[in-house]
């Protein structure tokens, strides 16, 4: 199959998916034909959750394939070093502050993810592994953190945080225009750091002998996954596996260089979160499942099919 | 007659009650057995006088420590799961359940925490002034409303089914649209709500954004009347329900 053809594949399922997330809900509607009451739901319920489902998932995917080449280990996305934990934490210890503000919630969860990745970024200096075994010994930390301030938050609150630690798309604190701008943004420094990626993926040496300066392309790319990881668990709350699934997912379909896996990343991990967003919101119509179930429930499959066939 | 008063009131003197939930401290109150009431849960905010008693519970456990050192002889509790319930059982304490599903349950519960403690004759006469007091709303009761409960904003939450609150509802003269739905609390799609068209939005007045919801439900469903309630007052199954009851009618009446 040649490249053109994988991209077209890319962008019918994107089209496909817009549609199934525009038309399935509570209950079908023709997202060409809708009038009324119809209108009102596609145009202001609807497409804002589009937007919302289609840039966090991309989002999470592109920090997860830095975060890969970063550590050098197919295993590290946003949640495996903990960065979801300490945003959880954060936002759960602004309920406990001020309790019943989403807004302040949202921004706990910002404040959470930079001193969870700040930490990981300490151990940055010595080496790949040592920095992924800190981000999943941090990760346990979180969580029991986490587990603590449940145990004391007052019972009232215990939905809204429950919600959003398996991510929320019903609506956002960020603007739409500003996560669409931050998907933008990722996607060209993308772009741009494609070809240092690639050389990276082969070894420090080797990307040290092609005239890169490794340390400060490490440091660059560490603070924009945390900056986009950051942005993204704000905006819907903690959505495992997109990060994980999305790159490798990508890589076997359009091998490893990263001038297609990026965009492609981008652009998939939009797609599976509006898959199960979609899903989320009909199966138990007009009640709600959170959204990190479906993404675990998609993706997992789907990458263990693919990893046989691959074999 | 003071004869058999004496002899009554000494032979429950010494019991020593823990209330696990808010409706039980506030039955027992209602029955005029606030006196042996020694312990209660992190929840029990009513009458005042619960706040003076030390905590030795919460939604999910009980502090058996500090629950023992009261050396209680009877516990009442919502839900007979509740962690360290069996310990207190096991040091002789008496457990009664009490979880009302609808209003019958609430008489047929202060009937029998009355017998327990003691204080029959005030529940007998607590549960005829209460079923007297319904039946004057039920009669008042003559338009009737399509109703959205909205326990919780973010995530948008509802009762729905048979719940406790959908018949609280019905008999305030609402109709719960989600009442077809057979889950009791669940997160509800906004989408939902817009389709089923509710006249009237019920809104829980502790949340302190009153009007934010307001203006939240005008955008959606401009024409529906959204009213707000104490919570406590209609989703607690206590006593105070028929007052609840009797407030949500009267605000559901004025609407045309």
């Amino acid at each position: 199959m040649n490249q053109s053809v994988k991209w077209t594949m890319v962008l019918v399922m994107l089209i496909v998916a817009a549609l199934l997330c525009l038309g399935l809900g509570e209950q079908w509607i023709n997202p060409f034909a809708a009038n009324g009451q119809d209108a009102v739901i596609l145009w202001e319920l609807r497409w804002p959750r589009l937007f919302i489902a289609f840039t966090v998932g991309g989002l999470l995917a592109l920090a997860g394939a830095w975060f890969q080449v970063l550590l050098g280990n197919p295993l590290a996305e946003p949640y495996v070093l903990g960065v979801a934990g300490s945003a959880s934490v954060g936002a759960v210890t602004a309920l406990m502050i001020y309790p019943e503000s989403a807004l302040l919630m949202s921004v706990g969860a910002f404040v959470g993810a930079w001193i969870g990745i700040s930490i990981v970024m300490a151990f940055a200096h010595l080496g790949s592994g040592r920095m992924l075994l800190a981000g999943v010994v941090l990760a346990a930390f979180w969580s029991a953190l986490l587990a603590l301030l449940l145990a004391l938050l007052p019972r009232s609150e215990l939905g809204l945080a429950f919600a959003w630690m398996m991510g929320d798309l019903s609506h956002s604190d960020l603007p739409i225009p500003l996560l669409l701008l931050t998907w933008g943004l990722a996607l060209v420094c993308g772009f741009f750091l494609s070809r240092s990626l690639d050389a990276l993926l082969l070894g420090e040496r080797h990307a040290e002998a092609l005239g890169i300066e490794v340390k400060r392309l490490r440091n660059r790319l560490l603070l924009l996954a945390s900056a986009v990881t950051a942005i993204a668990v704000t905006a819907a709350g903690t959505i495992g596996f997109v990060g994980l699934v999305i790159p490798h997912l990508m890589r076997l379909l359009f091998g490893s260089l990263h001038r297609a896996v990026l965009p492609a990343s981008a652009i998939g991990g939009g797609i599976l979160l509006m898959l199960a967003d979609s899903v989320a919101r009909t199966i138990v119509a007009p009640s709600e499942l959170p959204v990190g179930v479906l993404t675990a429930m998609i993706g997992v499959p789907v990458f263990l099919f693919l990893l046989l066939r691959r074999s | 007659m003071l004869l058999t008063c004496l002899s009554v009131g000494s032979a429950w003197a010494g019991e020593r009650i823990l209330a696990l939930s808010p409706h039980a401290c506030e039955m027992l109150y209602a029955i005029g057995a606030g006196d042996e009431v020694v312990g209660v849960s992190e929840y029990c905010d009513f009458p005042d006088a619960v706040k003076n008693r030390p905590v030795i519970a919460n939604y999910s456990r009980l502090y058996h420590e500090a629950a023992l050192r009261l050396k209680p002889t009877l516990l009442i509790a919502s839900n007979a799961s509740l962690k360290g319930l069996e310990t207190a059982r096991q040091h002789g304490a008496l457990i009664v359940v009490t979880h009302p599903e609808n209003l019958q349950d609430i008489f047929d519960d202060l009937h029998r925490l009355g017998e327990q403690t003691g204080h029959a004759s005030q529940a007998t006469l607590l549960v005829g002034q209460l079923q007297t007091r319904l039946a004057e709303i039920k009669a008042k009761t003559d338009t009737r409303h399509r109703v959205f409960f909205e326990v919780w904003s973010d995530p948008l939450m509802t009762e729905a089914g048979n719940s406790f609150i959908t018949q609280v509802l019905d008999a305030a003269g609402g109709d719960n649209v989600f009442s077809g739905n057979n889950v009791e609390t669940m997160r509800v799609n906004i989408e939902a709500v817009i389709r089923a068209k509710p006249a009237v939005i019920i809104i829980p007045n502790r949340s302190g954004n009153i009007e934010s919801r307001k203006a939240f439900w005008k955008q959606w469903l401009p024409t529906a009347y959204v009213i707000a309630i104490n919570p406590d007052l209609i989703s607690r199954p206590s006593p105070r329900i028929v007052e609840g009851i009797a407030q949500l009618q009267q605000q559901l009446d004025q609407i045309p």
